[in-house]
């Protein structure tokens, strides 16, 4: 494919001339109310937190088609941490086309165009046909997140739990059957309690928390003892992109308006680990039934403290207990969560979220296998399904 | 080889499968990537090139074949 001279087509970087065209593609696909003003003060925003190129609009990809946004791909800048060195590196985010052009070439040129600006790119995606283009232009598929359940109100889920409208036709009748049952008021409180009973006791046999740290709730934890935490742990984490506060602050509103939740690990007045939690939506999925799903977005903590881990766990727990959460759900790639998430009762199942990754330079070799990322739901905004 | 053919090729389809009416719409094997192996092969198969305005325009074998022709390119 060669472009014309004259083209009417093309993939462009976001300039302020394409921000009428970028707002009507939001509302027509995103956000009925998106305005001008909102969709360029959203990017000022971002651009005081390019932690790449501080001051510097996040790099954002257009296709345009005389003169209207057909197609979108925005990314995150982020510092990511592999080896004792820090490299520039993008998340891409909002990769969408309008669904009168889908299946079409808009979106491998939008990703063409952003791979040869990018020399590392990162790519957390549930869809298929997504999968099959980041392939094409060179990601290396490195696995699939695990997913982690923790019911906490085992009886509510239980009795909300309706397997066809979470797509779980595939499960064997007696299984449906007895998850039917289960929506029965009483048998939904005597199998919870039962449940409930057991995964107590389970995670207080196998995973209690270490003595001697405390906790701390609140927007205080993202201060400047969060740098601190970071400087301390950022090099026995694998591979992971920046967790500072100033990125932790940007990233996660934890005011009492947003939609986040701090709590932070001492031990001897040091941070020692750090948890943040997405609040249960007002209006959760309805294919849930209105069961209430918090989210475990993001653990910083030295993964060979086993006991600040655990404790961090537990407190999460508490905290989305205190957000009337019906369950707390996480996804963790990284090879140390998996045995503590086990050890409190978190539950695995199946995962969806692919981690892909474009590295053009070099810049991470070695870091081939999804157990070396420390990647979680909060990275690429993951955490907004629930 | 016809459009009909190559359509069949790049898609995995049977190739009485493919019609005038096959499209991006109606077929579920072709996808974006699809889209743009397809114009790669139509392209190298027929020594022409496509500008993007075209290649977005190319979303069915009706719409492959007129657009051959109008170059004068028969199969």
């Amino acid at each position: 494919m060669v472009d014309a001279t004259r083209r009417s087509a093309f993939v462009t970087r976001f300039k302020p001339q394409y921000l009428d065209s970028l707002t009507e593609f939001f509302r027509d696909l995103w956000d009925p109310l998106a305005t001008p003003e909102s969709v360029a003060n959203a990017r000022a925003q971002d651009a005081a937190q390019n932690v790449v190129n501080p001051g510097e609009e996040f790099p954002t990809y257009l296709f345009v088609q005389q003169g209207r946004v057909l197609g979108h791909l925005t990314t995150i800048p982020v510092r990511l941490r592999s080896g004792g060195v820090d490299r520039a590196a993008y998340w891409l985010i909002g990769f969408m086309v309008h669904p009168q052009h889908r299946n079409g070439p808009i979106g491998f040129l939008l990703l063409k165009q952003a791979v040869s600006d990018l020399e590392v790119t990162l790519s957390l995606t549930v869809q298929q046909a997504t999968i099959r283009l980041l392939t094409a232009v060179n990601f290396r598929e490195l696995g699939i997140l695990p997913n982690y359940l923790r019911p906490l109100r085992p009886s509510r889920i239980l009795s909300k739990l309706d397997p066809e409208a979470l797509g779980l036709s595939v499960l064997s009748p007696v299984v449906r059957i007895a998850t039917r049952a289960a929506r029965v008021p009483i048998a939904a409180g005597a199998a919870g309690l039962v449940v409930g009973t057991g995964l107590g006791v389970w995670a207080a046999v196998n995973g209690r928390p270490g003595r001697g740290v405390r906790e701390h709730y609140g927007a205080y934890a993202l201060g400047a003892s969060a740098d601190a935490l970071w400087s301390d742990c950022r090099d026995r984490l694998g591979c992971v992109a920046a967790r500072d506060s100033a990125y932790l602050r940007w990233r996660y509103d934890v005011s009492s308006a947003g939609s986040y939740r701090s709590l932070s690990i001492t031990e001897d007045g040091a941070m020692r680990g750090l948890a943040v939690i997405r609040v249960p939506r007002a209006i959760g999925d309805p294919r849930l039934g209105g069961i209430r799903v918090a989210t475990l977005s993001d653990l910083i903590y030295d993964p060979a403290r086993v006991d600040v881990g655990l404790a961090l766990l537990a407190r999460a727990e508490r905290a989305a207990r205190r957000m009337d959460a019906d369950a707390l759900l996480t996804s963790a790639a990284h090879h140390a969560h998996g045995p503590l998430l086990k050890r409190r009762g978190f539950l695995r199942f199946a995962g969806n979220l692919h981690l892909l990754v474009r590295d053009e330079v070099g810049a991470l070799s070695g870091r081939t296998t999804l157990g070396e990322w420390w990647v979680m739901r909060g990275d690429m905004n993951a955490d907004m399904v629930f | 080889m016809s459009p009909e053919r190559l359509v069949a090729k790049v898609f995995g389809l049977h190739l009485s499968q493919v019609t005038d009416a096959t499209s991006n719409q109606n077929t579920s094997e072709w996808d974006s990537l699809g889209h743009v192996t397809l114009i790669m092969e139509l392209e190298g198969h027929y020594g022409v090139s496509f500008s993007t305005d075209e290649a977005l325009a190319l979303t069915s074998v009706e719409s492959l074949k007129r657009t051959l022709a109008e170059r004068g390119i028969t199969w």
